[in-house]
């Protein structure tokens, strides 16, 4: 059953070391205790993951209240972490019998134990260090030669196994099997030989691997990368979010003396949980990198020479605004990159609409460059995407349409598999090749690429034909729907996508049945070539299964990139102002910003990189981008970045784009400066500065907000949080994460 | 451990092996088995053990990789588990055993009746340690636990046949006797597992369809 | 006039003189500094040195604890795999770089109270004086103590 998102928990009473308290029916007792702060320690159970009761570490004393008042024991302590809290239960976790068991415990566990703290990477933050200290014996009774077995074998590039140290808790060998789902990892042998390993001396290529080695509570699993290169003291651990994909995880990014040296998970219960990709754990150090741009350089002499900041500004403004004046405003274009904060982006469209007068910018990297607001928020009457993470274990079909989700969006395909795997919902893939998603997808679309628009007309009419009268009725415009479809038979559908009818009237059945569902869209959906009809036709999909006015159910089409859901946010759109408003609606926001706006809508990328080649866009600004490298047409924003007269580029790494900049400005990486993301479930969350900036990089907002100061002489924002604030003020949705809402764990912004 | 040592030595891991890569050698009979097993089963994963059992008989007695992959393949579930699930019990064979399996009792009574004296004896005999094959592959010299017949100690079991009240002359004869039989004690063992969790009805059936 | 000459200066003169010369048959306190110096007490706690094993192993795993017991943060460890070609210490860890920052010890003996393997020590060598700056981080080279010298048979 899928587990209702406003559900009342039913309440029992219990006590816990004396202490009354109400907890939620079914709550293991462990998780209880926290509520008291009586200390359990916990070697095997994890909060994400099933509880086994394998380590015997969180064994209390518990009795339940009888009728008359007395309290009736339990002649044996029991695991807490199995023991799911009823009424009336009474426990103690600090009796005399508690702690000699807690001390036979680990007395037993390091039996084996190599004891080489000194020499492991986990020493200073190593639960059974901890757990040992606290709660163990100061001495073992054991004096016989320890087991001796392979240390510091490679499972893979990134996980280092070292057997003598694992103490069999099965959190590596849980995590695979219920929570990444591969199982690489299994306890192989009996007795003293146990040892979790993979098959046959295997690697262990799971995309999630990464996480065993935080999870095993002693040093048996560790990180390649990290191995030996720092120790808990000597680090400086700043919590910030990883800028991989558009889910943005809360990660804790560590570094030593200024260098990163690894990357942690920290607990997001919205967003991540406790888990991270290998992509984003293992990312490159992109700080450090070789190719990084270390100062502002402009082109002379074929060659880009170093140079100071003012030089540069003057010389971009100069460009710009004689170009401006000359040719008008469409002489001028700017092009913002996805990985950029909210505060770059809205300060990048208000250097070019309140400096520049033009709203020749924007951000899509994608085929799809429609308008937004007429193609998905005027038929819904929602934004889009619709759900946040949590809403995956409520719904109760999840229609995974053209993406390959552990690739593009590694935490929506955990929780996706969670929530199947958990709480019973149904998956449905539509994808042109296997994904791992359809693993546990009751049922997978595999359609020729590139004849999505196909498949869900196709699955749009087998819906209107499935669908109950009384479900369709309040469907505006449903005869031009039925019209539109009407053509799109089971025979035609297979001609086009090579779906047979059957596998699609099963899977058209699947979406009927579903009360609610959840439909992702991914990449395949962005580039697809009529990437506008098929949105609108997954919107008509929406309406007419009628998710698009649900809780639990929705459309979403997921952005590909860090802050792709941000840029739309703040209006890096040449046709729309931040805010979701139309260019119509200026008033408010010259208003704000004390200028008049221009009212022509702009150009979008593609007609911006072909304005570039017929020369009549003369300067274009890339601020955060690499089209040439990841524009779906690269060839295209090969020959615009080569022919535009005058390209100015700021990144923070040398790329193919930059290459052929004539001005080059160094902009800070993800961990050397402050600002907020806006992840694919709308949720605004902070990143920390964590290590200084290399050379001159300034962060982009900087960069944007001095170059404005320069153009309209205006007070400039000081520091992001000044850049938040305005942004509230122009779109209020964004006024509830300002930097004093936003805290460790984001806030997701409501429409209205 | 040679396993230890081979762990230490490891460099480089290879890819776990694509289903399509796996060699299939389960024979119809045996995929109508397993299919007839995992229907009494709520699920594929109950069927581990049953379906080891007919990949040791399949594959002549040991559990190769490729047989605890091929199980795994056929139940879908991961390598690991069903390599977990195979070395964890001592009956499913890792390793090639000889053609018959000699596993002399050495709990309490037999020990009392003299099944140590056997061991030796048949070590003698043999040529061979505890645990180890003859170099013509014929015999594997074992000692197992309880075989519950303590009231004709000293046992030893040679595949699914019990040899009760043990002597060296019964030795000798016993030994005469596998020497010419053809008999492969240890898959012999693995069907008879198999076809106790078989019932009637499905043996009728598979039979049938097999004419 | 001449009494009083006695008394004032000759006389206290005379009295200096024979504290000179009383002490000049007592065993003395002062050495000859720098041509001689004086013996330590054998727990005086100055320079670090990095010991080794009678092997020639280095003792030092590069485990760090020195640096996290250290109050002012003077010791810095960076450590590194050891491999069979490259042995620097038993076991799996060795210390690549080991600085100590001489300027901000305070000669605590935390960091031998520390290590596990009893790797540094501080010894009796109190002459640390320099000239720049720079010099007074000394280096892994400059801690360990200088191999073993093969002993003939």
């Amino acid at each position: 059953m899928p587990r209702p998102k406003h559900a009342e928990p039913k309440l029992v009473n219990i006590e816990i070391n004396g202490i009354a308290l109400q907890v939620p029916e079914g709550e293991y007792l462990v998780d209880a205790a926290k509520r008291v702060e009586a200390d359990v320690p916990v070697f095997c159970y994890h909060k994400y993951m099933e509880a086994v009761g394998m380590c015997r570490m969180c064994l209390v004393d518990v009795g339940y209240k009888q009728p008359d008042g007395s309290v009736r024991k339990m002649p044996k302590p029991q695991a807490s972490c199995t023991l799911p809290c009823s009424e009336g239960m009474v426990a103690w976790t600090e009796t005399e019998q508690i702690i000699k068991d807690r001390k036979a415990v680990l007395e037993f566990l390091l039996i084996n134990h190599p004891l080489d703290c000194p020499i492991c990477d986990r020493g200073g933050e190593c639960p059974l260090q901890n757990n040992t200290q606290f709660y163990g014996p100061s001495t073992s009774r054991y004096i016989e030669i320890k087991r001796h077995l392979p240390k510091s074998l490679p499972l893979s590039d990134h996980v280092m196994l070292d057997l003598e140290r694992c103490i069999q808790c099965g959190r590596c060998v849980r995590f695979t099997e219920e929570v990444s789902g591969d199982a690489q990892l299994a306890f192989l042998f009996r007795g003293a030989q146990t040892q979790p390993h993979t098959f046959q001396l295997t690697e262990f290529n799971s995309r999630f691997s990464g996480n065993v080695i935080e999870i095993c509570p002693v040093g048996a699993l560790t990180s390649r990368r990290y191995r030996f290169r720092a120790r808990p003291w000597d680090i400086v651990t700043q919590k910030t979010i990883c800028t991989g994909c558009s889910n943005g995880c809360n990660i804790y990014l560590d570094s030593r003396g200024g260098e990163m040296v690894r990357i942690n998970a920290r607990e997001n219960p919205q967003v991540n949980e406790t888990w991270t990709c290998d992509k984003g754990k293992f990312q490159p150090n992109i700080m450090r990198a070789p190719n990084r741009i270390q100062q502002p350089m402009i082109r002379k002499d074929g060659a880009l020479q170093p140079v100071e900041w003012h030089e540069a500004y003057a010389l971009i403004l100069e460009r710009f605004q004689d170009e401006r004046d000359k040719g008008g405003v469409n002489a001028v274009a700017g092009f913002a990159g996805q990985r950029m904060t909210n505060e770059d982006l809205y300060l990048f469209q208000k250097l070019f609409r309140a400096g520049f007068g033009s709203n020749n910018i924007d951000h899509r990297l994608t085929r799809y460059q429609g308008d937004l607001n007429k193609d998905l928020y005027t038929p819904l009457g929602t934004f889009a995407p619709q759900n946040e993470m949590r809403d995956l274990e409520a719904t109760s079909l999840i229609f995974i349409f053209g993406s390959d989700l552990i690739d593009e969006q590694p935490m929506v395909y955990l929780r996706a598999r969670k929530a199947w795997h958990r709480f019973g919902v149904k998956a449905l893939v539509a994808y042109p090749v296997p994904t791992e998603a359809e693993h546990f997808a009751e049922n997978a679309l595999r359609y020729q690429p590139g004849s999505e628009l196909a498949l869900a007309s196709g699955l749009l009419r087998a819906l209107l034909g499935l669908l109950p009268a009384e479900k369709l009725d309040g469907i505006e415009g449903l005869e031009k729907i039925r019209d539109s479809v009407a053509s799109c038979d089971p025979g035609w559908v297979e001609a086009q996508t090579g779906v047979a009818p059957g596998v699609l009237e099963r899977a058209a059945r699947m979406i009927a049945d579903s009360p609610s569902m959840m439909l992702l869209a991914g990449e395949k959906v962005w580039n697809h070539r009529e990437a506008q009809t098929l949105i609108h036709m997954l919107t008509q999909i929406t309406r007419v299964t009628g998710n698009a006015d649900k809780e639990e159910g929705g459309l979403n089409l997921m952005p590909l990139a860090a802050n792709g859901q941000g840029a739309i946010d703040m209006g890096a759109l040449p046709n729309q102002l931040p805010g979701y408003r139309s260019l119509a609606e200026k008033a408010s926001l010259e208003a704000v910003w004390g200028c008049t706006l221009p009212t022509e809508p702009g150009l979008a990328s593609d007609a911006m990189f072909q304005a570039c080649l017929e020369s009549s866009v003369k300067c274009l600004y890339i601020a955060g981008a690499n089209p040439v490298a990841e524009h779906y047409d690269p060839t295209l924003a090969a020959r615009a970045v080569q022919s535009v007269e005058f390209l100015v580029v700021q990144d923070v790494l040398m790329t193919e784009t930059a290459q052929y900049a004539d001005v080059a400005l160094p902009a800070c990486a993800f961990a050397e400066r402050e600002g907020t993301y806006t992840n694919f479930e709308r949720r605004a969350q902070r990143t920390w500065q964590a290590v200084p900036p290399t050379g001159e990089a300034k962060p982009d907002w900087r960069i944007f907000s001095e170059l404005l100061l320069r153009l309209t002489q205006q007070t400039p924002a000081f520091n992001p949080r000044e850049v938040m604030k305005e942004v509230g003020q122009v779109f209020p949705a964004y006024a509830a994460c300002a930097y004093d809402h936003l805290k460790d764990q984001g806030v997701r912004w409501q429409q209205g | 451990m040679d396993r230890n040592v081979e762990l230490i030595r490891i460099t480089e891991r290879p890819k776990p092996p694509r289903p399509e890569e796996i060699p299939l050698r389960f024979s119809e009979t045996a995929v109508q088995e397993l299919d007839a097993l995992v229907s009494h089963y709520p699920d594929k994963k109950s069927a581990l053990l049953p379906a080891l059992w007919l990949a040791q008989r399949e594959y002549g007695g040991v559990l190769t990789p490729e047989a605890i992959a091929e199980v795994a393949l056929r139940l879908e579930r991961s390598y690991a588990e069903v390599e977990g699930v195979a070395t964890f019990y001592t009956m499913y064979n890792k390793q090639q055993m000889g053609k018959f399996m000699l596993e002399v009792c050495t709990n309490l009574s037999c020990m009392l009746c003299g099944s140590y004296r056997l061991l030796e004896y048949l070590e003698e005999k043999l040529g061979i340690r505890l645990g180890e094959t003859t170099p013509d592959g014929l015999f594997t010299l074992t000692e197992v636990e309880c075989l519950n017949n303590c009231g004709d100690a000293p046992v030893m079991q040679v595949g699914d046949v019990y040899c009760r009240k043990m002597s060296v002359e019964k030795m000798d004869a016993l030994i005469d006797q596998l020497r010419g039989s053809d008999e492969h004690s240890v898959t012999r063992l693995a069907d008879a597992i198999v076809n106790i969790q078989l019932s009637a009805a499905d043996k009728a059936r598979i039979a049938s369809e097999h004419e | 006039m001449i009494a009083e000459i006695v008394n004032d200066v000759v006389k206290p003169i005379g009295t200096g003189f024979k504290t000179t010369l009383r002490h000049l048959f007592k065993p003395k306190h002062t050495v000859n500094y720098p041509e001689a110096k004086k013996e330590q007490f054998p727990r005086t706690r100055w320079r670090h040195v990095l010991l080794r094993y009678e092997s020639g192993l280095e003792r030092c795993i590069g485990c760090s604890l020195c640096a996290g017991a250290c109050p002012v943060r003077c010791i810095f460890v960076e450590a590194d795999d050891n491999t069979d070609q490259q042995r620097y210490s038993p076991g799996e860890r060795y210390a690549k770089r080991y600085e100590i920052n001489m300027l901000r010890c305070i000669f605590c003996g935390y960091c031998q109270d520390a290590c596990p393997t009893g790797a540094i020590v501080l010894r009796e060598d109190f002459e640390l004086a320099d000239y720049t700056r720079e010099a007074f981080v000394y280096t892994k080279e400059m801690l360990l103590e200088p191999l073993p010298v093969q002993e003939e048979i």
